[in-house]
């Protein structure tokens, strides 16, 4: 562009104003929220999973350490921490559940498998497994 | 050779609406040397095209023919429609949308995947190609998209045009208002193509977005171009009151009924045949705009039609249609409906009244959309080529902006490669333009709370051309309309604005669009005025018939100044193989 | 004026002072009125320097999307009855630069909507005389979803992840990627991993699902996100495994300048 003759318009750069997220953006919605109670649901689980390698170890150091062990678990405060976990594996369970018919997009024919049935079956498969498992355990 | 550096552009695009980016891409695939450039006042996908609903109209199917959709086309425009221009565009119609198939446009398909046709208004075969009722908006945005891949396109988004460069009896360029900035840019260009679009919004209940204020026409004009059969504007019989939202005619052709408020049937009563209960072509709620709208508006003056608070309205019935069809072929309109008058069409009966909806006229050009101007070029609902005549038939404009879009193109791509140097001038008329600017617009009126607003002129307008130059019209409703608008430019001679920021002053290109609008009712109304009979969308009450011995002519409004009268000339309409005949439906 | 109703609008204006401010305007509680009537109204009215986008006023050209009360929404299909008493208030889009009161840089979206490569893309060149390609009604389906989306910018807006990570091509942008990679007329879908297997791309995503809940026209944004992760990961696994048997792109469609 030939700039000396060009039109002198009065130039003005804009500047942008742009706001950052707070750091507690998570609390502003309910959906928010559960979401970051979902995303927080892999602490509890990553802590069973230590719980379970403790007690592998504590196995294998023999009687002594696995009666300590044993009773460690069984302190009222670890009983209501396993509650917790409980608590987080289920939500963590049913979110992943009800998300599933996001990802999955069954066609029978040319009619799409309405997404409760497909949170139907899924749900029904978990209660399966986890009665199977029971089972299994309880009559052991 | 002066140079223009990064701004300068083999062929220069005013408008980013089907039109626009259809002539982009088509300049493109004439010559990837060509550079392309796309000014327009809103980011493409935001365009009036993505409004559109019903569907394009191409011939397709064996039982349909090339030569019934130019005889529809030519009768529904009351023979004031260019043949030659209107098999141009038949004829090169079904090539268009099918590239608009091959660019990914999801067109709805019949069971063996062929595409599908529907019935439309005035046309006596299925021929309107669909995509449910969301055409426009497929359309738009498969262009939109179909663009990005274009490395010569390059666009100016939210970019105003406000003057042409011409000089030497060339256009070059353009000078552009950034709306991000308020920075003024002068874009020279060896072809320049305006696309954006019509002028509904001269009126106040009318399908039109907020953008459509003919700001392309006005550029034109005021170059020195012609506009084309102005008084021709198109109501559209079903628009929703107060929104102004369209209800595509896709309701009728799916069977819709239209109903005064005895439940009757009313179009029985105006040559346009008699009911059946399954949609006959040509006949009844099929009928052209033009028609149905004048049918609404003798109920309403026998009183058979029901009072609301935006006015007098009538009933559209889908409700035999079933919910399953109306969603399938008709789920914009239920979406509309339930938003916007929470009713919902599959139980209850949708209030209509007629909207203004497009303008037939436009800038003169010929059928390769050249003006009189050297390098310029229009195409789409800005011009007049004219396919429409004096009434379009509904589904012709899409297809429309396709072919003209593409030949408007084509065209100017090949005037561009021959074209010769720009002049020396075009810096020293961008500062004219920046001056112009400065003393209409920029006196500072911060502060200002009351006296001349840019809303109390532009309602002003919206009543005065409602009342003087709507569905049907006569001397003392377009006298008076005239003196106000006159008496409207005079008082936006200078319109000093509120805001004074360089950043997004809407309200500044407001104003300019407001002037536009002025300028081209004035235009509107005085083509009017001179055309002594009745035809199509022009309906004179002091002259009830089509008087072809005076008037089978194109009116031609040439500007003298601003806040002038315009000066009316004619020019003959092209009659090749189709003499003029009685209009009959029904 | 019988019933009125309060509006806070979240103003800024650039070149007068350096942040963000309230103020509140009164306007009529008409009964059909949208928010976007409402700011009209105070345009037209009460303050001509208030700036925003508009254009259709029927929910589809997409440029009239704004914060009502917290959450985005089209003003132009969100009605003032549905917020009384009031006041409304309505801020500029969040997770974008605010350029002026209520507009926003769209300049960002805009770039990553085309690095999806949104086009359709062909391994043989087709010619007008081949045609129309077969659709079926059920391929369209597969689909036409995904066509729906009218860039209203509103799922950026309802997603974190756009807000706490700028280079998220985004729920809208990977929705149109699958509009056409699930189009049974186009072969590009490996010349869009690039993007969407990169960095920023759909494995960014982690599954809030605001996006969905957000979309005013149902597309469902984080269907196609998921949905093309199940396909981006297979893909993944290829180029890591066995390179030779990623699908390698034949072209992406660019028209190249020429010089």
């Amino acid at each position: 562009m030939d700039t000396e003759t060009a039109p002198t318009y009065k130039r003005f750069r804009p500047s942008a104003y742009h706001p950052s997220m707070a750091l507690t953006w998570w609390m502003k919605k309910p959906s928010y929220l559960l979401y970051i109670l979902r995303e927080l649901t892999a602490v509890f689980v990553a802590a069973y999973a230590i719980i379970l390698l403790l007690t592998v170890r504590a196995l294998s150091q023999g009687g002594e350490a696995w009666d300590t062990w044993l009773a460690t678990l069984q302190r009222p405060g670890m009983i209501l921490f396993h509650g917790f976990i409980l608590a987080f594996a289920v939500y963590h369970s049913l979110t992943w559940f009800t998300l599933a018919p996001t990802a999955l997009v069954v066609r029978i024919k040319d009619k799409v498998l309405p997404a409760s049935a497909l949170i139907a079956v899924h749900v029904a498969a978990w209660v399966g497994c986890s009665a199977f498992i029971a089972w299994v355990l309880l009559s052991a | 050779m002066t140079r223009y550096g990064p701004d300068e552009y083999d062929v220069l695009i005013v408008g980013g609406g089907g039109a626009g980016l259809r002539a982009a891409i088509a300049v493109a695939e004439t010559d990837p040397r060509l550079k392309v450039g796309v000014v327009s006042k809103v980011y493409p996908m935001r365009s009036h095209t993505v409004s559109a609903e019903g569907g394009s109209a191409g011939v397709i199917k064996s039982n349909d023919s090339i030569d019934e959709h130019i005889y529809d086309t030519i009768s529904g425009g009351d023979w004031l429609c260019d043949q030659d221009a209107v098999e141009a565009f038949v004829n090169e119609a079904p090539k268009e949308l099918l590239r608009m198939e091959h660019w990914g446009c999801p067109w709805s398909r019949e069971p063996d995947g062929s595409v599908a046709v529907r019935s439309f208004g005035g046309m006596k075969n299925k021929r309107t190609w669909y995509a449910a009722d969301k055409t426009g908006f497929h359309m738009l945005h498969t262009l939109f998209q179909t663009s990005l891949k274009y490395e010569p396109i390059r666009r100016y988004d939210e970019f105003f045009a406000t003057t042409l460069l011409v000089d030497d009896g060339r256009c070059q360029g353009v000078v552009a208002l950034e709306m991000a900035t308020g920075r003024l840019h002068t874009i020279a260009a060896r072809s320049v193509i305006l696309c954006t679009g019509g002028f509904g919004k001269a009126f106040r209940f009318t399908t039109n977005a907020n953008i459509k204020t003919g700001d392309g026409v006005a550029l034109a004009y005021r170059a020195g171009v012609p506009l084309k059969d102005m008084e021709f504007v198109q109501y559209h019989p079903t628009g929703l009151p107060f929104t102004g939202i369209l209800i595509t005619e896709a309701t009728r052709a799916e069977g819709g009924f239209l109903l005064n408020k005895e439940d009757y049937r009313y179009l029985q009563d105006y040559n346009l045949g008699k009911p059946a209960p399954q949609p006959v072509n040509r006949t009844m709620e099929l009928g052209p705009r033009d028609r149905l709208s004048q049918a609404f508006e003798q109920e309403r003056q026998k009183g058979r039609t029901i009072k609301g608070p935006y006015g007098d309205y009538v009933h559209l019935d889908l409700r035999h249609l079933g919910e399953q069809h109306i969603n399938e072929r008709l789920p914009m309109v239920r979406e509309l409906c339930l938003k916007y008058e929470k009713i919902d069409p599959v139980t209850q009966c949708i209030p209509v009244r007629p909207v203004v909806h497009y303008t037939m006229g436009g800038i003169d050009v010929d059928i390769n959309g050249a003006t009189c101007v050297e390098g310029l070029y229009a195409a789409g609902e800005a011009s007049c080529v004219s396919i429409n005549g004096a009434n379009r038939l509904g589904s012709n404009s899409l297809t429309e902006l396709l072919v003209f879009g593409a030949r408007a193109g084509r065209a100017a791509a090949e005037h561009a490669k021959q074209a010769k140097p720009f002049s020396a001038k075009l810096a020293a008329l961008a500062r004219d333009e920046e001056q112009r600017i400065e003393e209409t617009f920029c006196k500072s009126g911060e502060g200002k709370t009351s006296g001349d607003s840019i809303a109390s002129i532009r309602e002003t307008l919206h009543h005065q051309m409602e009342a003087g130059a709507g569905i049907y019209r006569d001397e003392k409703s377009l006298q008076t309309a005239k003196e106000t608008v006159l008496e409207l430019q005079e008082r936006a001679k200078a319109l000093p604005l509120q805001d004074s920021s360089y950043t997004f002053n809407t309200e500044l290109t407001a104003a300019m669009e407001l002037r536009n609008l002025l300028e081209l009712s004035s235009a509107i109304i005085e083509s009017g005025l001179l055309r002594t009979e009745s035809r199509g969308a022009h309906q004179r009450t002091d002259f009830p018939q089509r008087d072809d011995e005076n008037y089978l002519k194109h009116s031609l409004a040439h500007r003298t100044e601003y806040g002038a009268t315009p000066r009316i000339e004619y020019a003959p309409v092209t009659i090749t193989k189709w003499p003029p005949k009685e209009r009959v439906y029904g | 004026m019988d019933k009125t109703i309060k509006i806070q609008v979240r103003r800024y204006l650039p070149e007068k002072q350096p942040d963000p401010f309230w103020q509140e305007y009164e306007v009529p509680l008409e009964p059909k009125w949208g928010v976007l009537d409402a700011l009209i109204y105070i345009k037209d009215h009460l303050d001509g320097s208030l700036s925003y986008r508009w254009s259709c006023h029927m929910g589809v050209c997409g440029s009239c999307g704004m914060m009502v009360n917290g959450e985005p929404a089209l003003t132009c299909a969100t009605f003032l009855e549905e917020y009384q008493p009031g006041p409304i208030r309505i801020e500029p889009l969040a997770n974008f630069k605010v350029l002026r009161d209520l507009i926003i840089d769209t300049d960002d979206f805009m770039g990553k909507l085309k690095s999806v490569k949104p086009w359709l893309i062909t391994d043989e060149k087709r010619d007008i005389t081949d045609g129309e390609n077969r659709q079926t009604p059920a391929e369209l389906k597969a689909f036409k979803q995904y066509t729906l989306c009218i860039n209203c910018m509103l799922c950026y807006s309802a997603c974190p992840v756009v807000g706490l990570n700028e280079d998220f091509v985004g729920p809208a942008a990977i929705a149109l990627a699958q509009r056409y990679n699930y189009d049974n007329r186009d072969s590009g879908n490996a010349a869009r991993h690039d993007t969407l297997l990169a960095h920023g791309g759909a494995f960014d995503c982690t599954l809030i699902g605001e996006c969905s809940r957000a979309c005013p026209k149902h597309v469902d944004p984080t269907g196609a996100i998921q949905r093309y992760k199940a396909d981006g990961a297979m893909e993944y696994w290829k180029r890591l495994i066995w390179p030779k048997a990623a699908t390698a792109p034949k072209n992406d469609g660019i028209v190249k300048q020429i010089d």
